[in-house]
């Protein structure tokens, strides 16, 4: 595992907030002199908590989100408004999660999840585009979704007949409760996994979030054993942590319908995403060290049913290790940091002017 | 959810209920259009279905139920071909291609399905039938077309790699944009059925590119079309950002490939070019002491990420296991780590690293010929076969003015200075210059001309097979049987295999009534 290391101790402090949102008032990477969600926006920016403020950064700087989405999200009754200048913005980011992506479209005439909408149509990649032989990879943490279908009682007996044991209420669920899940299932074997694979799909039933996928040979070598904490770093997936267990998916990208172009308002209140650059076709995962490669990703509707049971790579991997290494920073000086690096990274290799210059709106082309 | 949402979604109930049912009959009709709502009347049939499978939730198991049902379709489809095909032939006697519209919407809604083994063993059956057809792609139109992608989508084994193999690599076809399509979908047959990154998982892909280069180099938008099937590639296997995958699984073939292959490739992927270890950048006496203490497999570790600049490997080389086997300077650990990274920044700055990468460049760009590209070819050969095409392109460009006079001139001007060519096999390169002109004239009914240029084509290269056809199709279209019909024979002659000039003769005698 990546040990801490003080090379960037010369280098200068995060930028400071205000001064930033000052010189760039910007919204999707379109300035701005007046915006209803300017005052929450920029609340959110000068934060203390720097996924905060990473948040707020995103949401400013992601060029994805087009006029016609940024209606979509405006008459979706959870961002500020004229009448309700001071709604909290983080809180607005997360109820749009639930109550525009996390929703069951269906044949009755109901609304479909937002990223799928017209709106957003720019965003969907071309279906002749990615080869049907480049496998996709996508991981959830068990941790964080059994408490979401736990207080199901089929799925307590579903689990009993898997694990040999009740599981317990969703509040009383510990990380050893989960370890011992894990490790039964593990223990059982690649059928018993798939079919719990099979039951976390009927349980999250249709209100369960797009998939974010990255794409398989570039991750598989970070699958090889038990221990995925280097694919979950590949991934960016520092929501995560440390001791958490995981079920991963590998799949055509022909099962898993209409792919699209990820954008801040997809990312729910992740603020270890970092947008990708103008003219990049597929997503670009900001991996959590600087030494790994920021792989391609890409959102979809989830599997489910029988191709979720079928595609499920019938393993469960742990985050062994830290996902985040710094001991010579504080957290908050971690990610503006690791933003500026990924940042370089991107200018880098994209040494277009259209990416310096986004970057320089930005405050992030140093 | 606006009243074409609600239309898909009916779209969408009438097909669960139809599998649900197992109610081919409806599939049959929905794909000729009936009881389809009125949308859009550009739209076809096969498109509504495609966009009612899409619409959310998507559900893989409907779709894959969906390939299923659709094999017997075309499965009959095939079958009432081969009925025909069994008839005594008669002239226009085309009929299995009457019902092209439905055969398109069955052949477009196939190439969007998943993947089935059973819909692909169709597909393949009515595409072997289309082959003991004569001419299956100039009468079928759209729907031979749509065939050819549905077959490349649906592909479940390698049965059809050495038909696209043979589409790219036939340098008999007549250059037109037809053929440049073709070509990319031949390319993308290739790609679909590859799995680059499995063992010598590449190998197909880089027959086909070799095939591919040998075909179009010498030909106005050669270069274009070269770096349009390499930017596919890069496409249908995203790799990392700079595209690191890829080059990776590249590199080892990308050694031996002819030059302009070689520098289409490294013009996209400058990562491809090892920098040579004397381009290793002159150290400072402070960092030369580092570099000295290292152990000599390391520093062969870190020249060979230097050598192919491999940027973050060889950070990665530097972090993960250098930082933990410090080299011994006596210095304290703290400074001896500082050192190590400043040599790191040093071998890696950002001048040192990976060019530029070029951000989609648009897909259809191969079309529009050469103009706009500037490709570091520093060959000779390479920036002749640049001015070539250019001066190609231009004739055509007065060609498509009207100004036939200047193309004309153009034409001679390009002709008296390739014969100037101190080149020992120049007459081989100035048949295939005349060839290429005669061509591009007769695409604008300058059939004379045309006529004109590939007898001098002949003459400067009596072997040169593609004139020596071209001469016989043009004579055909000008009327000319009997000398069309001689030069057919002739180059059954002289090339056995040649079925165009086969086909070419067939029709001739036709024509003479001969038949």
């Amino acid at each position: 595992m990546v040990k801490s290391r003080n090379r960037w101790r010369s280098q200068e402090s995060p930028i400071h907030n205000m001064e930033q949102i000052n010189k760039h008032p910007y919204i999707f990477d379109r300035r701005r002199h007046s915006h209803p969600w300017e005052s929450s926006l920029r609340k959110l920016q000068s934060d203390h908590h720097p996924e905060n403020t990473a948040l707020a950064q995103n949401w400013r700087m992601d060029h994805r989100v087009s006029e016609h989405r940024e209606d979509e999200l405006s008459i979706s009754d959870v961002f500020p408004s004229p009448e309700n200048p001071t709604t909290d913005f983080s809180r607005a980011i997360r109820d749009y999660f639930q109550t525009r992506l996390c929703i069951p479209a269906g044949t009755d005439g109901s609304t479909a999840p937002t990223y799928t909408i017209e709106a957003n149509r720019h965003n969907r990649i071309a279906r002749e585009q990615i080869s049907p032989n480049q496998p996709l990879v996508h991981m959830v943490s068990l941790n964080a979704v059994l408490p979401r279908i736990l207080h199901d009682f089929d799925t307590q007996d579903a689990l009993h007949r898997l694990t040999g044991e009740y599981p317990p209420e969703p509040e009383d669920l510990t990380i050893a409760h989960v370890e011992t899940i894990a490790g039964t299932l593990q223990a059982r074997g690649e059928d018993a996994i798939r079919e719990f694979a099979g039951l976390l799909s009927d349980q999250l039933g249709p209100t369960e979030p797009h998939w974010w996928a990255a794409f398989a040979f570039e991750l598989d070598d970070y699958l090889l054993d038990d221990d995925w904490t280097e694919a979950a770093q590949v991934l960016g997936l520092g929501h995560l942590r440390q001791g958490q267990w995981l079920i991963g998916w590998h799949y055509s990208p022909e099962l898993a319908g209409p792919l699209y172009r990820p954008t801040v308002a997809e990312v729910g209140l992740n603020g270890h995403h970092f947008p990708s650059p103008p003219g990049e076709n597929l997503g670009i995962t900001m991996p959590l060290e600087a030494t790994l490669p920021a792989v391609k990703e890409v959102v979809h509707a989830p599997l489910k049913g029988d191709i979720s049971v079928e595609t499920c790579m019938g393993r469960l991997g742990r985050i062994a290790q830290p996902l985040i290494t710094t001991h010579t920073k504080r957290q908050t000086e971690w990610l503006a940091l690791r933003r500026e690096k990924h940042a370089a990274h991107l200018h880098e290799h994209y040494e277009q002017k259209a990416v310096g210059n986004w970057l320089t709106r930005h405050g992030l082309n140093r | 959810m606006n009243p074409v949402e609600l239309a898909y979604q009916r779209v969408r109930l009438d097909l669960e209920a139809m599998l649900q049912q197992h109610d081919a009959d409806r599939l049959r009709s929905m794909l000729r259009g009936e009881g389809l709502p009125a949308i859009d009347p550009d739209s076809e049939p096969a498109e509504q279905i495609i966009q009612a499978l899409e619409i959310p939730p998507f559900n893989a198991n409907l779709a894959r139920r969906l390939a299923h049902m659709t094999a017997p379709l075309v499965d009959e489809q095939s079958q009432a071909m081969q009925q025909q095909l069994a008839k005594p032939a008669a002239s226009e006697d085309i009929s299995y291609w009457q019902n092209s519209r439905f055969l398109f919407n069955l052949f477009l809604l196939a190439a969007a399905l998943p993947r089935e083994e059973s819909l692909f063993d169709a597909l393949n059956s009515f595409f072997e039938q289309g082959h003991k057809a004569t001419g299956l792609a100039d009468q079928g139109g759209r729907a031979a077309l749509q065939l050819r992608r549905a077959l490349c989508n649906q592909q479940t084994d390698d049965r059809l790699h050495d038909y696209w193999l043979d589409r790219l690599n036939d340098h008999t076809a007549k250059w037109n944009s037809e053929r440049r399509t073709e070509l990319m979908d031949a390319w993308r047959g290739l790609l679909w059925l590859s799995q680059p990154s499995s063992d010598n998982g590449f190998d197909p892909l880089n027959r086909g590119l070799l095939a591919l280069h040998h075909t179009v180099a010498e030909q106005p938008q050669g270069f274009a079309l070269l770096r349009h099937a390499l930017y596919r590639l890069e496409q249908a296997f995203p790799t990392s950002v700079g595209s690191r995958g890829l080059i990776q699984l590249i590199r080892p073939y990308w050694e031996s490939w002819p030059q302009l292959l070689k520098e289409t490739a490294s013009n996209l992927w400058p990562g491809l070019e090892p920098k040579p270890l004397a381009a290793m950048p002159a150290l400072p006496p402070e960092l030369n002491q580092v570099w000295q203490a290292l152990k000599q497999e390391q520093q062969r570790i870190l020249l060979g990420f230097v050598a192919t600049t491999d940027a973050p490997g060889g950070k990665r080389y530097i972090e993960q296991k250098l930082s933990f086997d410090l080299p011994k300077l006596g210095l304290s650990p703290q400074e001896t780590m500082r050192r190590l990274f400043d040599l790191e920044q040093r071998l890696w700055a950002p001048e040192a690293t990976e060019k530029p990468k070029a951000l989609e460049p648009d897909p259809a760009d191969w079309e529009r010929g050469d103009a706009d590209f500037a490709p570091r070819i520093s060959v000779d050969r390479g920036a002749a076969l640049e001015a070539l095409s250019h001066a190609l392109v231009a004739i055509e460009q007065r060609l498509a003015r009207g100004d036939e006079a200047k193309a004309r001139r153009f034409l001679t001007d390009l002709i008296e200075q390739q014969r100037l060519q101190p080149q020992p096999d120049i007459s081989l390169h100035l048949a295939k210059t005349l060839s290429k002109a005669a061509g591009i004239v007769q695409e604008y009914g300058y059939l004379d001309w045309a006529e004109q240029l590939l007898r001098e084509a002949t003459v400067a290269n009596p072997n040169d097979k593609v004139a020596a056809s071209g001469l016989a199709d043009v004579l055909k279209a000008r009327g000319e049987l009997v000398a069309a019909e001689a030069q057919y024979r002739d180059n059954i002659v002289r090339w056995p295999n040649n079925e165009v000039a086969a086909n070419g003769l067939a029709d001739v005698l036709q024509a003479r009534g001969s038949w």
